[in-house]
């Protein structure tokens, strides 16, 4: 089974409510979902967080959306952004803003089972082995990192901190201004073994993840240790104030992989969600 | 690094408009038989107030990642917003987008996606006024944008600095080199005050933007101007090199005879400090 722990802190010297990425957990912990809103857009939140949302309550799979299907998924929460804008109260200067659209980075995670029979025992008895695999499907800089034992065996869809631009492609709220959509979307995948993480970050996260891994250090030792909100709040205060982590929205979600004998006897783990205050 | 501060509500910005309003403003751009210079720079200033508006704008409201001054020089010196924020020395970006003096109704031509143009109505937000009256009075408009910097940079040591555009056409009552001295002496800790130069001429002489020499200038006072511009700071180098300015290392914020799509754009680039999240 799956189990996650999510984290987010809003900007430095902003509300809560100016939080601007957006995250999300199946219940059963298999899909997972990511999204960095753009600041220069408008209600780039809420278009972050129907991206999320229609990730985890649907069952499409990531290859469906590389293979050219993103725009099709994202027809429907388009209208709904749309619908969910009061345009007619709108100022004049939110009105040409709005209409260009919502901006946002997106990363789509299934974590999949597949069952692989072995032969027949001398007993006549078939055991299956489960294989897990995770598949990501990723548009702009928001990443995942699989870990295993503190080592990092693969980020996608940034490798190295260089990768690191200014001016990521997004997925748009504007169905017009999507038409280079297939070219920016990439899909990897990987196998799980019992202990693995799946880490997903917002872009100033993971570019100092990514910056310490380039150093030979193992960050994801830190990140593993967080317990509760008030830890992480603490840890990404002392990253800005060392100037170590680029002062912006903050979104973390770990999921680790338990195998199968170590549910014998749990209750389903609820997702925690770590809220700033 | 200097000049690399965000732009936040925390830490604003500030602009200041020095705007030439002596009789000789009332000539036409480049000597020809158009438009006036004083309307011209007018409208220069009225778009990139309602770019900045657009710019600042997130949802249904403004952030006031700006405060702007506008100082005309001519028969008088002062501050020169029309309508309710008359007398306004230094508005905030807010103020500035819920009170425009007066909303023209203006046609603007656009492509009609058949290779000719249409006639597009638009709502046209004004807030300065053209007027052409008097000597150039230049010493005197850097003097007061000195005041207003001087307490706004004790106030906001934080911030990225200020920049001061003064627009002029003709040559100044009296020499100007202390008193722009003495305005770009004013600093924060990110670096010191931005003073940029757009000559308006009505010699007919070709655009020169962003110059890294007084070679090609014409007159004295274009090269007293060139002279009393500040260095271009590295990434407004590389945002005007992005705009398609050809922009040397030793480049200076000056632009003579620019014409008004060129002045827009030179005034964009000056007031996007590249760095607004």
């Amino acid at each position: 089974m799956f189990v996650s722990c999510t984290y987010w802190l809003q900007k430095a010297g902003n509300r809560p409510d100016d939080y601007e990425d957006a995250y999300a957990v199946s219940p059963n912990g298999d899909r997972l979902a990511i999204a960095d809103g753009a600041t220069e857009t408008s209600f780039a939140a809420e278009w972050a967080r129907k991206l999320v949302q229609e990730w985890v309550i649907s069952s499409i799979p990531s290859l469906d959306l590389a293979a050219d299907g993103l725009g099709q998924w994202m027809q429907a929460l388009q209208v709904a952004w749309s619908d969910g804008v009061n345009w007619d109260a709108l100022p004049w200067y939110a009105v040409d803003k709005a209409a260009a659209g919502a901006f946002s980075t997106f990363l789509g995670v299934e974590l999949i089972r597949d069952e692989l029979a072995e032969p027949a025992n001398v007993h006549g008895q078939v055991h299956t082995n489960e294989l897990v695999r995770w598949r990501a499907v990723a548009v702009g800089d928001s990443c995942l990192f699989h870990i295993r034992n503190g080592c990092m065996l693969r980020a996608f869809p940034i490798e190295c901190y260089e990768q690191f631009g200014n001016c990521p492609y997004l997925l748009s709220s504007i169905p017009a201004s999507n038409s280079e959509m297939a070219r920016y979307t990439h899909v990897a995948d990987g196998a799980l073994s019992a202990g693995d993480q799946i880490v997903l970050a917002t872009d100033a996260l993971a570019a100092w993840l990514l910056q310490a891994h380039g150093r030979g250090e193992k960050p994801w030792v830190s990140l593993s240790a967080l317990k509760e909100i008030g830890e992480f709040v603490s840890f990404i205060d002392e990253l800005r104030d060392t100037g170590q982590l680029r002062n912006d929205d903050v979104t973390l979600v770990i999921s680790e992989y338990r195998a199968k004998s170590e549910d014998d006897g749990l209750e389903n783990v609820p997702v925690q969600t770590g809220r700033s205050t | 690094m200097p000049y690399i501060a965000e732009v936040s509500r925390k830490n604003p910005s500030c602009f200041i408009f020095l705007i030439d309003r002596s009789g000789s403003m009332s000539e036409a751009i480049g000597g020809g038989a158009g438009k006036r210079k004083a309307d011209g720079v007018a409208d220069a200033i009225n778009r990139l107030l309602q770019n900045l508006c657009i710019k600042c704008s997130k949802g249904e409201e403004i952030r006031n990642y700006y405060e702007v001054g506008v100082i005309g020089y001519g028969s008088v010196v002062g501050p020169a917003f029309s309508g309710s924020l008359q007398g306004r020395s230094l508005v905030t970006i807010s103020e500035i987008a819920n009170a425009p003096a007066r909303i023209e109704d203006r046609v603007k031509k656009v492509d009609d996606g058949a290779g000719g143009l249409a006639e597009q109505r638009v709502k046209f937000q004004v807030w300065f006024d053209p007027m052409a009256d008097g000597g150039t009075p230049m010493a005197e408009a850097l003097s007061q944008a000195h005041a207003l910097l001087a307490e706004w940079t004790k106030q906001h040591q934080s911030s990225y600095p200020p920049i001061v555009i003064n627009i002029s056409d003709g040559e100044a009552n009296t020499p100007v080199s202390v008193e722009a001295a003495a305005l770009t002496r004013l600093s924060t800790t990110d670096g010191n005050v931005l003073l940029l130069n757009c000559h308006i001429s009505a010699y007919d002489g070709a655009p020169i933007l962003f110059p890294d020499s007084v070679a090609g200038l014409p007159d004295d006072f274009a090269r007293m101007l060139f002279e009393i511009s500040s260095p271009l700071p590295d990434n407004l180098k590389a945002a005007a090199r992005s705009e398609g300015f050809n922009v040397g290392e030793n480049a200076k914020g000056f632009a003579f005879n620019a014409e008004l799509a060129g002045l827009i754009r030179f005034l964009d680039i000056g007031t996007r400090p590249g760095n607004l999240r």
